[in-house]
This record gives structure tokens, C-alpha cells and sequence, in this order.
């Protein structure tokens, strides 16, 4: 019924558990799953005047949360492998999390988003998280969401 | 992967879609599908200019229409040959999400599958009220379905 679902991660329990579930669905369903990992751009000026993020720490960075990322989409692909589910994965630059999710959606051709109820940014008492809540309100594919 | 699957219906088109997804989802898996429609009777506690004496007539019509939108879900699930079972919720109080959760749980449910914007969805916001509540108080999964009208519009 689903082509083609994101899962997007931020390596965060709850992004887990709909890794895991959303994969085992996706071998249900027979779809296949991109992974996404947003790395967000760092700002130039937030840092207050006469303080610029030089090229080269900015350059670095990102080169680590890189890799953070693609460590997450390697265990990712990993348990869609032993699944037998399509997969492939993005991990790239975005503005905001919400953003990179939404343009890969849109690229990949993705009719489904499956993710956690909150990430790394949720605080253990909010409910929902903030990026799930912009995808939840804005996404026109279905969203399922794990908790 | 899911075995019962609750299915909150208002009758209104963007209901549908979430039925018509729930039942994708359902069939040919040995899943059930719990189809719940809740007669809210606080549109009518609310709706001041309403002259008192019509209520129990307003509140009948209300649960025969209820009934109604029932009976076609199930019957939309049946003859797409998905096994399925229906609750009537009359008399609650409080959100309706807390309804659909309340008995996502009674009933054991694993997933909710619900479209957004239900009828007491207000076109500025952008997401159903009763649909954000569930997801926010579900303990399980929940997949929401935009409607198909509501994408129409939203691309223009």
C-alpha cells in the first residue's frame, strides 16, 4: 500500500523504536525505506556580532555530525537488510530537521513518513515532539507516528 | 504486525479516508478492525439558541445518524472482506481524543489509523483538533491520513 516510506532518524530512543517498527511494517507492506538524517546547517551570525563561526570549525562540524549520521543510517540499513527491505538513505545538510525531512520525502517520492513521537530535542514531558508536530501538521502523505 | 485496528469515524469525507487506508492496512492480514463513532453530545450542550424541548429529539437523530455512519463504515469493510467490529460511544464527557484513546486501550487496539480534520476541524487549523490529541495521548501507534480534499487544497 505504501511504495516508498521515510524514516527519518536522530539516532534518539523513540526514533528507534520507529526505525524497528517501521521497518518490520515496511517488510509487511512491502514497501521500500529511505532513511534520512538531517544534518542541520550551523548559522553564520547567531553567534553574536564580532563572533563568526570560522569556515573550517563550521567544516568540521559538520563533517562529525556526518558521521554521526551515517552511523545511525548504517544500523539502519543493517535491520532493513536482515528484513529483506529495500533501502537506501540520505544524510544531508538541511535548514531545520523538519525541512530536510520534508524535501527528502518529496525527492525520494515517498507516499508514507513514519517517526517518533519526539527526538533528542523532546523534553522527557512534552508529548510530541516539535519536528513531528510540524510534519504532523504539514505533511500530506500519511504520518505514522510511534511512540 | 497489527491485529486490531481502531478506526475513529465522524462521517465526514476525511474519516473516510482514514477508514479506507485502515482497511489497506487490514486486509488479507488477519487484522480487525474496532470502527468507534462518538455521538458528542456537547455540540449540542453548547449550541445556546438551541430551544431545549427539541434536544431529546435534536440527541435521537444525532445517535440514528451515529448508527448510520456505522453501519456504512462496516459495511465498507465487510465487502472488502476485512473483519470488523463497531462500538457507539453516547454520553462523555471531555475531548473526543481522550474517548478514542480510552478505548484504543479497553480494546486492546495496536494501532489507530485516523484522518485528520474531522467536522469540528476549523480550516485555520491546520490539523484536526481531535486528531493532534490522539497522537499526543495514544499509547500506541497512530497513522494520520490527510484527506484527499484537503491536499487538493493545500497544493493550490
Amino acid at each position: 500500500m505504501f511504495r516508498r516510506v521515510l524514516i527519518p532518524t536522530d539516532g534518539s530512543p523513540t526514533a528507534n523504536k520507529a526505525v524497528k517498527s517501521g521497518i518490520q511494517l515496511a517488510k509487511m507492506l512491502g514497501s521500500a525505506v529511505t532513511g534520512y538524517y538531517a544534518v542541520e546547517s550551523i548559522p553564520t551570525g547567531v553567534y553574536g556580532e564580532g563572533y563568526m563561526f570560522s569556515n573550517t570549525a563550521r567544516a568540521k562540524l559538520e563533517k562529525r555530525a556526518k558521521a554521526v549520521g551515517r552511523r545511525h543510517l548504517a544500523g539502519m540499513a543493517r535491520l532493513a537488510r536482515r528484513a529483506g527491505v529495500r533501502f537506501d538513505s540520505v544524510c544531508a545538510r538541511a535548514q531545520t530537521p523538519y525541512d530536510g525531512i520534508m524535501d527528502t520525502a518529496r525527492r525520494k517520492y515517498c507516499d508514507a513518513i513514519f517517526m517518533g513521537s519526539h527526538g533528542r530535542r523532546g523534553i522527557a514531558a512534552m508529548v510530541m515532539g516539535s519536528v513531528t508536530n510540524k510534519v504532523l501538521a504539514k505533511s500530506r502523505i500519511p504520518v505514522l507516528v510511534f511512540r | 504486525m497489527y491485529r486490531k485496528i481502531l478506526v475513529p469515524i465522524d462521517g465526514s469525507r476525511t474519516s473516510t479516508r482514514g477508514l479506507e487506508e485502515a482497511i489497506r492496512l487490514a486486509k488479507g492480514r488477519n487484522a480487525t478492525l474496532v470502527i468507534l463513532h462518538a455521538v458528542d453530545e456537547a455540540v449540542v450542550a453548547y449550541g445556546g439558541d438551541i430551544v431545549p424541548v427539541y434536544i431529546n429529539e435534536l440527541l435521537e437523530s444525532m445517535r440514528e445518524g451515529g448508527k448510520r455512519i456505522i453501519a456504512k463504515a462496516v459495511a465498507k469493510a465487510r465487502g472488502r472482506g476485512v473483519k470488523v467490529k463497531s462500538l457507539l460511544v453516547e454520553k462523555f464527557v471531555g475531548p473526543v481524543a481522550d474517548i478514542i484513546v480510552s478505548h484504543a486501550k479497553k480494546q486492546r487496539a495496536d494501532l489507530i489509523v485516523i484522518g485528520t480534520h474531522g467536522r469540528r476541524g476549523v480550516t485555520r487549523l491546520v490539523m484536526g483538533s481531535d486528531a493532534e490529541g490522539v497522537v499526543r495521548k495514544s499509547p500506541v501507534p497512530v497513522l494520520l491520513v490527510r484527506s484527499r480534499e484537503q491536499t487538493r487544497r493545500a497544493k493550490r
